[in-house]
């Protein structure tokens, strides 16, 4: 048993260590093959933000499906990367896929096509005449009556229908299921049958689309209050649509492919610079026609066209030699060239960093970040601590107590600096404080609790803070796993809130009030449960030292309690002076004002009444249960409200899990004021030496 | 923890049978058992934060369906709040599934704000009191009592800055002011305008140097209808008042039009509810007017006119003529003269790359102060207020195509505006005084 108290921490720290690097280790595709994992690494501008293509796939397939994996038709799982590029460069295939039934000679000879056997045409084959085809489809019904009603017509406007679809929505179809759509109205609107997992593929719906953004166009009008279910899903996947549009547009949506010549300049999307490169070749196309350099009647069709598409390569060199990179790493991976795809990919990743300097490192500290998943990985082993904490108490019997409630700790200090660094490097990427949105705050609250468990661990050693801080350490990362499902987590801040100072402080100090006030209320469960235990006679009242077990829960929970008060008022208050600066209104009852201040008052309360003698250790542990209802209520509740300067928009999900907190702190505070003296009821009857049973009732 | 900040859950100041004769010391104790001792407890202190708490979380509810002023007149800042029962309704429609058009009429009365800070005050004077009542009883004026009372400064300075606090929160309910100021790009601007208050002018521009300007408060003009005044070249009666009204349009289908000059022949004002709910899209109530002018004495018509502040914030007013001489006559914002200029040299609004999302807005502006003698270029930006003889100007908002390009700012005069940050800064002191003189004790128990 000694050689196992000695050693168990160690185990730990090497078990956990071992899966660490494990999951860390940087990926790498097989050589010969064509390599995703450096094509991640190419920066991209997103949402006004420098990122790997690694993250804008991830964070897409986020978006899109709800989570990161993604299977190709075949159930294989293929890397974010590979989907991404195949949804970037669906369009060329799709663009020569024949597929336009144009029977009437006439209308071919028309349409400038040269008759095939099958009288199937691609979208390539129609090529200039695509624009009007489409306009005229999209004038269809003011046009039509000025055409004879003939076959030929019908024929016409059939096509016209058929080409516009296809090219808005058609042709960028792709077979990997992504879309998550989980609304059975939504389903039978788009003719889906549900199936396990709910994912579909952009095929499966694509001739539905035009309707469905219709309708989500008229959902989106009405006010947020009278949207219902079906109405907030349509408008969800309308967005989701557009996202995935825009990336196999390699435009729009913010999406910005082609970073500058000049450092300093804007990125550019990928195809205004492709239509500049056209517009420049065929201005000097025709110049050379004018100047007699060229004769287009003695050259022919097919030269003049291989001369124009040579003068686009010119051209797109000259304007942007990344994007006429950029499009060289397309054109290979359509063209299944591995080697040169690898080539391509190379060069431009040497290109782009020593052109963007520092930044390129973030990207490829961030590529690596995303991989590894740290506080994913975090979350598993938080599991792990308290797994070793319930270990140790339920084998308290047998000595298991020491080893395993120190074996605990050394891994939750483990997990806390790999917590912490990951914060810090999210911190460096982004180059902001901590806490800059919801997610980052709980991130940073489990950080937080986790420390403060370390320090109530070291004053106390019974595994008590230990538990406290991997619970909470836990929790959070999976609640921040679930808020970082809209996508970005790393978004800009809108201009108000550009300011690290009051980031840094205010809202950092606000946060760490939050988390001194949930490890309260979780310190308060650990007391009522110890309560009723040490009243049952499952544990002992005494701990090995002599010390009373509750007093020193309750002296755990008092202690945090007044860092609490101290944390949240003081960063309500410089709330105040930041409004104070930035609009001068120190205070403006805004809801998550008053949220920040409740959790100041519960905690002023709970503090006035223990110094009264109101409350004692039950009770104060019953008030901090309440502070977790308050903090609930001030960190997710506020902002579901709709309301307010700080109100970042409904949830369902984060309603109905913050309805759940609150039904079971009730439910606790509920057991907690039940009297001591029924669970003793339950417990050994106490030794008559120790304490002299109360005389019945009647004879007192 | 026995350790008690305020021992006031006292033993009574034990009432010592004395004889009657020290009348004087008799009352003393009296007041102290039955005044001080059961104004300052801390029951009570719990009992007004538990009641402060639920009103603080009423009045967030409240905000679903009601503007911030409104909040803040109806809750904060009013003895009694009037709580209606449809906040509970809210609350369940947005976290317990209760129907959308769920409605419950009704409310019942609470303590409001005022009254619930003016009770703790009292409370906090009385606990004091009694302490140090207490303290000198119990040691006399002895060392004893200096050890004491050191022992307890964390607590007497962070009530002190509660104290001051609220009474900033107090000075600016009272005395702030705040109000807006638009300047268009290139131009200058020498007054704020409350949004919160429309007023009719009359202006005389006879005289090229100054403007001769009779103002009339719009609250006035709607409570009594009819405005007779000496400095008014005419009587003005008011047809209709809309608090709020969309930008005036032309008329719409047969509606009869109460106007019978001016712009009002072509368009027509258009009442709109009133703004309510959220403060977070920046919007105001606009106001119209239809008003009839009168010959003074005769009471002759001149014609019923439509002002509104949508025509005066372009710079257009009526023109109404009496005696050959022309009036130019408006509705718009109350106005506030101050005595320097604004010059506005550029506004920049810069977004983050590739999105609409916001990334900074700042002024350049040129101040231009005759009587001080001063004139210097300055820069408003988020999060950088200028401060300038008592007004302090932020960065709010700017002013949206089509029109031209140009800034607003909020202007605030609050005299009180720095005791929050001395306030704070005492509360933060006093609380690391005293959990520090706790963390120390608590320590050398552990090491002993």
């Amino acid at each position: 048993m000694k050689l196992l108290s000695r050693f168990a921490p160690w185990l730990a720290l090497a078990a956990a260590t071992l899966f660490l690097v494990g999951v860390a280790w940087p990926p790498r595709d097989p050589t010969g093959q064509m390599q995703f994992h450096e094509f991640g690494k190419i920066p991209v501008v997103k949402g006004g933000r420098v990122q790997p293509m690694d993250t804008l796939a991830r964070n897409s397939l986020l978006v899109l499906s709800g989570h990161q994996d993604v299977s190709d038709p075949d159930g294989h799982e293929v890397p974010p990367e590979k989907w991404l590029l195949d949804v970037m460069t669906c369009d060329r295939g799709s663009r020569q896929q024949r597929m336009f039934r144009i029977e009437d000679p006439e209308l071919q000879k028309q349409l400038g096509l040269e008759p095939n056997r099958e009288d199937l045409f691609s979208l390539d084959d129609l090529g200039q005449y695509v624009h009007q085809l489409m306009e005229v489809d999209e004038r269809a019904e003011e046009l039509r009556p000025r055409f004879p009603d003939d076959a030929r017509t019908r024929h016409l406007f059939n096509l016209a229908h058929q080409v516009r679809q296809f090219a808005t929505f058609g042709r960028y179809a792709t077979p990997y299921k992504v879309f998550k759509i989980d609304n059975d109205q939504l389903l039978a609107f788009l003719d889906l049958k549900p199936r396990r997992g709910l994912r579909y593929a952009y095929t499966e719906f694509v001739d539905k689309i035009p309707d469905l953004l219709e309708k989500a166009d008229a959902a989106a009008k009405k006010p947020d209050r009278e949207r219902d279910v079906y109405d907030n899903k349509l408008i969800d996947v309308s967005r989701r649509i557009q996202l995935y549009v825009a990336l196999a547009r390699r435009e729009g949506d913010t999406l910005r492919l082609v970073p500058p010549a000049i450092a300093d300049e804007e990125w550019r999307p990928y195809p205004e610079v492709e239509a500049d490169a056209r517009k420049l070749a065929i201005k000097r196309v025709q110049e050379a026609i004018k100047d007699g350099k060229l004769d287009p009647k003695k050259l022919g069709n097919a030269a003049l066209r291989a001369r124009a598409e040579e003068e686009v390569a010119r051209a797109r060199a000259e304007i942007s030699p990344s994007g006429q990179a950029l499009g060289e790493i397309f054109t290979a991976y359509e063209n299944h060239d591995t080697d040169a795809f690898n080539r391509a990919v190379a060069a431009y990743r040497q290109q782009t960093d020593e052109h963007l300097g520092g930044q390129a490192r973030k990207v490829r500290v961030e590529t690596l970040f995303n991989h590894f998943e740290p506080f994913y990985q975090c979350a598993i082993l938080y599991a792990g601590a308290v797994l070793l904490i319930c270990g140790a108490w339920c084998g308290a019997w047998v000595g298991w107590m020491r080893p395993l409630s120190r074996a605990a700790f050394w891994l939750l200090l483990l997990v806390f600096i790999v917590h912490a660094a990951a914060l810090g490097t999210r911190m460096w990427i982004m180059g902001r404080p901590p806490v800059t949105n919801l997610y980052s705050s709980a991130v940073f609250i489990g950080v937080g609790a986790v420390l403060f468990g370390l320090v109530l661990e070291g004053v106390f050693p019974y595994g008590v803070g230990t538990a406290v801080g991997a619970t909470i350490g836990g929790l959070s990362l999976i609640i921040a796993q679930h808020l970082a499902m809209g996508g970005e987590t790393m978004e800009m801040l809108q201009a108000v809130l550009d300011t690290n100072f009051w980031l840094a402080t205010h809202v950092t100090c606000v946060s760490a009030g939050y988390t001194a006030t949930f490890v309260a209320g979780f310190l308060a469960f650990a007391y009522i449960g110890l309560r009723i235990l040490t009243a049952v006679g499952l544990v002992p009242a005494k701990l090995p030292g002599g010390l009373d077990l509750l007093r020193m829960v309750a002296q755990m929970n008092y202690a945090v309690l007044c860092f609490a008060t101290l944390f949240s008022f003081t960063g309500t208050v410089l709330g105040g002076i930041w409004a104070d600066q930035s609009w001068g209104r120190f205070w403006g009852w805004d809801p998550k004002e008053n949220g920040a201040l409740l959790i100041v008052l519960w905690n002023v309360l709970i503090l006035h009444a223990r110094w009264g003698g109101i409350v004692k250790q039950a009770g104060m542990a019953v008030l901090s249960l309440g502070g977790n209802m308050v903090t609930g209520w001030s960190w997710f509740g506020t902002n579901q409200l709709g309301v307010g300067l700080h109100s970042y928009g409904f949830n369902s999900t984060l309603a109905v899990v913050l309805v759940g907190w609150w039904v079971l702190n009730l439910a606790v505070i509920g057991i907690g004021l039940v009297p001591i003296r029924f669970w003793q009821m339950f417990g050994k009857k106490p030794d008559d030496e120790d304490q002299p049973r109360r005389p019945p009732r009647g004879l007192r | 923890m026995s350790e008690t900040a305020i021992t006031t859950s006292p033993k009574p100041p034990s009432v010592v049978p004395e004889p009657v004769i020290r009348t004087e010391r008799s009352s003393r104790a009296w007041f102290v058992r039955y005044g001080l001792a059961p104004a300052g407890s801390l029951r009570w202190t719990v009992a007004l934060f538990a009641l402060a708490i639920l009103l603080v979380f009423f009045g967030t509810l409240a905000q679903i369906d009601e503007g911030i002023f409104t909040v803040l007149k109806k809750y904060f800042r009013t003895p009694i709040a009037w709580i209606p029962l449809q906040v509970f309704v809210r609350f369940g429609q947005v976290f317990l599934w209760v129907p959308p058009t769920a409605k419950v009429a009704g409310s019942f009365p609470f303590p409001g704000g005022q009254l619930l800070g003016g009770l703790l005050m009292v409370n906090l004077f009385a606990a004091h009191s009694l302490l140090l009542v207490n303290l000198s009883r119990g040691y006399g004026l002895s060392r004893k009592l200096g050890t004491a009372l050191l022992k307890r400064s964390g607590i007497f300075v962070l009530h002190g800055g509660i104290v001051l606090l609220m009474l900033g929160e107090l000075v600016t309910t009272c005395f702030s002011v705040e109000s807006r100021m638009s300047i268009v790009e290139g131009r200058s601007t020498n007054y704020a305008e409350d949004n919160r208050a429309a007023e009719l002018v009359v202006i005389d521009p006879s005289d090229p140097k100054s403007n001769d300007v009779v103002a009339i408060p719009a609250s006035l003009l709607v409570k009594n209808r009819v405005v007779q005044n000496d400095a008014l070249p005419f009587d003005v009666e008011l047809v209709r008042y809309m608090s709020n009204s969309a930008f005036p349009d032309r008329p719409v289908g047969d509606q009869p039009n109460p106007a019978t000059a001016g712009d009002g022949l072509r368009f027509m004002a258009i009442e709109e509810s009133e703004v309510s709910g959220t403060s977070s899209d920046q919007r105001v109530d606009v106001p119209s007017a239809y008003v009839t002018f009168k010959r003074k004495g005769t009471g002759e018509l001149l014609g019923t006119y439509m002002l509104s502040a949508w025509l005066s914030a372009e710079g257009r007013s009526e023109h109404v003529v009496v005696d050959g001489k022309t009036y130019d006559v408006a509705l718009r914002f109350k106005r506030a003269y101050k005595p320097y200029t604004l010059h506005l040299i550029q506004f920049r609004h810069d977004k983050y790359m590739g999105t609409d999302v916001p990334m900074n807005y700042s002024s350049r502006i040129d101040l231009v102060d005759r009587e001080e003698g001063q004139e210097r270029e300055v820069v408003i930006s988020m999060n950088n207020p200028l401060r300038y003889r008592g007004d302090t100007y932020y960065q709010a908002d700017f002013l949206r195509p089509p029109g031209p390009r140009g800034t607003v700012l909020q202007v605030v005069r609050n005299p009180g505006w720095e005791i929050p940050y001395v306030a704070c800064a005492m509360v933060a002191l006093g609380m690391l005084i005293h959990f520090s003189l706790h963390l120390v004790g608590f320590i050398r128990r552990r090491i002993a």
